[in-house]
């Protein structure tokens, strides 16, 4: 396993340890589909699937703007 | 001069009457205007007959979109494709602003080779979380509303004579002060986390081809 498959499957479970915690119901409308739901993220996240992927890359950026290192 | 601009905004459901509200008030202070002509193909009026018609009559300088979309398409009234490949070419030298999933990707590139003067748009899915207690009054959804404020403050720029990259910088900050600063007095359900993801969703995937430079 690489040092970057490591990173990101530890960024992985976190994103899902805390979209676990939010209501799995909750709608995210959206400007191309449907709807969508935490829990669709959450599945698309442990699938890993390009969408999945991109998921994980916002919420650490997110976690970076609100911690200050985001430029 | 009169400058001429055109704004498609269907609103055949629920996250089209979203789209739909984010442009109401952007669309009553812009048909007060003298120095800007807006044609407004609001709800049923947003069809591809019509879209084509006002492109090749008016020529106007700044196309609007709000609606569904994909890579190769943005959709107006009841799923319709009003803008794809096929007749992109009416948007020469025009600066295009769409609010909807994944445009940018690849009709923004074609739009440029085609003429087209900029194309800002989402590289990915356009996100919004609503509040389902105000699904009928979208204007008093306050988990909408730092979503509305974004898309309004690059309108805003791009019809007060920003360039295009300024409206976009402007935007990006808004995202950016919205993702650090939102906070929900009354929060029963949890939602301030997601709305934060989707804030900084759309802001990672808002994006441009074409001349930053670009001017309304």
């Amino acid at each position: 396993m690489t040092e970057n498959s490591e990173i990101y499957d530890e960024q992985k479970k976190l994103v899902l340890a805390r979209f676990k915690t939010l209501n799995p119901d909750l709608k995210i409308l959206l400007g191309g589909e449907k709807t969508l739901t935490v829990k669709d993220l959450i599945k698309a996240v442990e699938q890993g699937d390009d969408f999945g992927k991109k998921i994980v890359e916002v919420q650490m950026k997110m976690l970076q703007i609100l911690g200050g290192s985001y430029s | 001069m009169t400058k001429t601009m055109i704004i498609s905004r269907p609103n055949y459901d629920l996250n089209t009457s979203y789209l739909f509200d984010f442009s109401n008030e952007f669309i009553k202070i812009i048909k007060d205007s003298k120095e800007i002509h807006v044609t407004d193909l609001d709800a049923k009026n947003a069809t591809r007959e019509k879209f084509q018609k006002h492109l090749e009559k008016e020529k106007p300088k700044l196309i609007f979109l709000n609606g569904y979309g994909n890579r190769n398409s943005v959709f107006g009234h009841n799923d319709e494709i009003i803008l794809d490949e096929k007749n992109i070419d009416l948007t020469k030298d025009a600066i295009i602003y769409a609010i909807s999933c994944d445009s940018l990707e690849h009709l923004g590139q074609i739009s440029i080779e085609k003429g087209t003067k900029a194309y800002i748009g989402y590289k990915a899915r356009f996100m919004v979380i609503s509040d389902p207690t105000h699904h009928s009054t979208p204007h008093k959804d306050n988990n909408a509303l730092p979503f509305k404020k974004a898309c309004t403050i690059l309108i805003n720029g791009l019809v007060s004579g920003f360039t295009v990259k300024e409206a976009l910088d402007e935007t990006k900050k808004e995202y950016l002060h919205s993702i650090k600063t939102y906070t929900k007095k009354d929060d029963p359900f949890g939602d301030t986390p997601m709305i934060r993801f989707a804030l900084t969703w759309n802001l990672l995937f808002l994006g441009m081809y074409g001349d930053p430079n670009a001017v309304f």
